[in-house]
């Protein structure tokens, strides 16, 4: 760990003119005329961000608030316990053919949903007349988002406060995940049929869909198409990136790679075709949503929607550690590939052992937030402190290059009694601000220089998106501003001090 | 289906009827023996499997995904010994088209049904018509009905399950992998088939319906 004695370089001093430049001025304004090079993002367009389905609504507002108001009748109409369910969820998403036939329900049993099902089915006909730009109204509390993907619609009714680009993003991953578990060939038989029934196809897998739900409530890979590397001693994760590219090699695999929990410690991919982070988020929760994969090695076919939809690779999947839910996966295209893959995993196991890798590993995966950066770990000039003592509440560092990102430890939130699911929708509006993405969701490009400051009662939040990395943190209300420029600065350049333990090299 | 499109894969020159010949190891003479296992979800295949090899039960056992792998050697009375090579398949609809994935090549499969649930009893037929058509003549089939122990739930009777077993040539047995019961029954059964060449009485296999007055408590 390198403690950061000078300010970062990266984060230079006109950064801090940048940020008072940013209140001097009023919202949305770009900072120095002529200057393309930096633009600032103020709370006002955050305000803005959740209430923009206003469009929606203004453009069909009688006969879809029709609609809803029956769906919220079907609901209750269903059986009680169901009908709470509904109205206790924070987020409900659900899947449905053109048909109106449920295939999918995130909560409780789709057969009691039908009713709903058919009401948003009429819905979504109705909001198809009006053309495309209408993809979500707002609810009562919930916003509804819709997304059509070949034969299916999928929905999402959420009061997460989550803006609609993050929702649609969401329903998006959803249909990857599917195409994930059967890869996109039974939508060509349901385009055919629109009487077959698709849950036949998809009997067991309530788990997966779940895991991939809960990495949207608390890890934000999804919005910043990104993954969380396993935090570990670079020289003992070298060793076992070496060991893994060798195990590919052997086996003839196309991707290796070695999960811990929810976190990514070493990844073997061709230069030609990375990984996309999406592709890894649907691979993780295939992983974490299966729990049989403990109990066994196992040979399972899966599909990567981005690489792919319409194939299965091969997986082999192993447990290396389990409690620590260390997991190896090599992935191949030749479906009589097994022996070969278990032979170099068995190498690949005996390696990483006699290295120590592989305890370097558990290990991290075994600590709090799996190896997360503990705020009270840092040093101080970097918001390193107690919580209580240091005005850094939280942060997250996204290293744009290599598709991942740094999140801190939530305990200083949580003395505040917030969890990561009330901060991560917070971040994602403070990302969909900087970014602009109010209706549907684009991934991130490069971008200039942005700077976002947002404080409310409860957080001071600052963000910082460029090319190179991108910065979001959370402050305690109170701090000073110079204060909270001065952490940021310390905290990018601890960062990129630490980067060698922090991500996985490429 | 989303299945479709996965060719099964060519058996390996060495796999020819899943025997793979002594490889040239230590322990030149123990025959490997794959030994595939298919059936409706839940029937308890990955119970069986863990029962056997393991000596446990798990009352909480997950839904499989794919199809766990598990090598296992069996000492038999005599003196023998076998290796098998253990795929215990995924019972989920959305697997059945991979199923020649893991059956090709295969020395033995163990077809099982839940004695409580009639769709399972179905399900295996479907299982011995595919196996019978796309498996080769000498694979090696036991039907296995599984959850004995379920006595009050009993819906197919032990005669069912013999008088299927027997119209195919194929080997029966009664299994709980909860109590254990008959369970080792069934494996040994499988591994006399394929014991080293001086014991291979397939005189010990008895004519294979009768082979099996189901050796548990019901
Ligand atoms: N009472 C009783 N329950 C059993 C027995 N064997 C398995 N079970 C239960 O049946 C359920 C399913 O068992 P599994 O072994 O996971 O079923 P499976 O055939 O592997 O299912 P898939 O992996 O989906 O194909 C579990 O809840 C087991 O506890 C048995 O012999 N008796
Ligand atoms: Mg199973």
């Amino acid at each position: 760990m390198v403690s950061p004695t000078k300010p970062g370089p990266r984060v230079s001093g006109d950064f801090e003119a940048l940020l008072s430049q940013a209140h001097s001025r009023s919202s949305s304004e770009v900072v120095g005329p002529g200057d393309e090079q930096c633009s600032v993002v103020d709370a006002s367009e955050l305000e803005s961000v959740p209430g923009s389905e206003g469009a929606a609504t203004e453009q069909g507002p009688g006969p879809a608030v029709q609609l809803l108001e029956q769906a919220a009748t079907a609901a209750e109409e269903g059986r009680n316990e169901d009908s709470e369910v509904w109205r206790q969820q924070r987020k409900h998403l659900f899947v449905l053919t053109h048909s109106g036939k449920p295939v999918y329900s995130l909560h409780g049993d789709e057969n009691a949903l039908a009713g709903l099902m058919a009401v948003m089915d009429a819905l979504i006909s109705f909001m198809k007349d009006q053309g495309d730009s209408l993809q979500s109204v707002r609810a009562g509390r919930h916003i509804i988002v819709f997304l059509e993907r070949g034969p299916l619609y999928l929905v999402a009714a959420a009061a997460t406060g989550e803006p609609v680009s993050v929702l649609h993003l969401q329903l998006h991953l959803l249909h990857s995940q599917i195409l994930c578990i059967l890869t996109d060939g039974f939508q060509k038989v349901l385009t055919r049929n629109a009487r077959f029934d698709t849950r036949r196809l998809l009997g067991g897998v309530d788990g997966i869909l779940e895991a991939l739900h809960t990495s949207f409530e608390v890890d934000p890979s999804a919005f910043l198409v990104a993954f969380a590397p396993l935090r570990m001693p670079a020289l003992l994760r070298r060793s076992l990136l070496l060991a893994l590219q060798t195990a590919v090699r052997e086996g003839g695999a196309l991707y290796g790679v070695l999960l811990a929990g929810s976190k990514v410690a070493a990844l073997s991919q061709g230069a030609s075709r990375p990984l996309h982070p999406h592709d890894l988020l649907a691979l993780g929760a295939f992983v974490r949503g299966s729990p049989s994969f403990q109990a066994a090695e196992t040979f399972s076919p899966v599909c990567l929607p981005h690489f792919n939809p319409s194939a299965f690779l091969h997986a082999y999947v192993h447990y290396a550690h389990k409690d620590a839910k260390v997991c190896l996966l090599l992935l191949s295209t030749q479906p009589d590939s097994f022996m070969r893959l278990a032979d170099a995993a068995r190498r690949f196991r005996a390696e990483v052992n006699d290295s120590g890798a592989l305890q370097a590993a558990a290990r991290s995966g075994l600590q709090a937030g799996e190896g997360q950066v503990s705020i009270s770990s840092l040093p101080a000039l970097a918001g390193g402190g107690e919580p209580g003592m240091t005005p850094l509440l939280h942060f997250l560092y996204k290293h744009p290059g290599r598709s991942q990102f740094v999140l801190a430890t939530w305990d200083a939130l949580a003395a505040r009694g917030r969890l990561p699911q009330d901060v991560v929708p917070h971040y994602a509006r403070i990302h969909a601000a900087v970014f602009r993405k109010d209706e549907e969701f684009r991934e991130p490009q490069p971008s200039p220089l942005r700077v976002y400051y947002h404080s409310t009662d409860e957080y001071a939040a600052i963000a910082y998106a460029s090319a190179e990395y991108e910065l979001y943190a959370l402050f305690d209300p109170l701090a000073q501003k110079l204060a909270i420029v001065q952490i940021c600065q310390r905290l990018c350049a601890w960062v990129k001090g630490s980067q060698q333990d922090l991500f996985v090299p490429m | 289906m989303g299945c479709a499109g996965s060719k099964g894969p060519p058996a390996r020159p060495a796999d020819v009827k899943g025997v793979r010949p002594p490889a040239p190891e230590p322990q030149p003479t123990i025959p490997r023996v794959k030994l595939v296992l298919l059936g409706d979800s839940g029937v308890g295949k990955s119970c069986l499997v863990l029962r056997y090899v393991r000596r446990q039960f798990d009352p909480q056992s997950q839904v499989t995904v794919g199809a766990a792998f598990m090598s296992h050697s069996v000492h038999l009375p005599d003196g023998s010994t076998v290796k098998f090579e253990i795929w215990d398949t995924a019972g989920q609809e959305r697997y059945a088209s991979l199923a020649p994935l893991y059956y090709r090549g295969a020395a033995a499969a163990a077809i099982v049904y839940d004695i409580t649930n009639p769709d399972s009893f179905q399900k295996a037929k479907h299982w011995v018509g595919e196996l019978k058509k796309n498996a080769g003549d000498n694979i090696v089939i036991v039907l296995v009905g599984n959850k004995s122990d379920l006595v009050e739930n009993r819906v197919i009777s032990i005669e069912d399950g013999e008088e299927l077993a027997s119209q195919h040539s194929m080997l029966f047995a009664e299994t709980s992998a909860k109590t254990a019961a008959g369970v080792s029954t069934v494996f040994e059964l499988i591994a006399q088939k394929f014991a080293s060449p001086a014991a291979s009485g397939p005189a010990e296999a008895r004519p294979p319906a009768a082979s099996s007055s189901p050796a548990e408590s019901v």
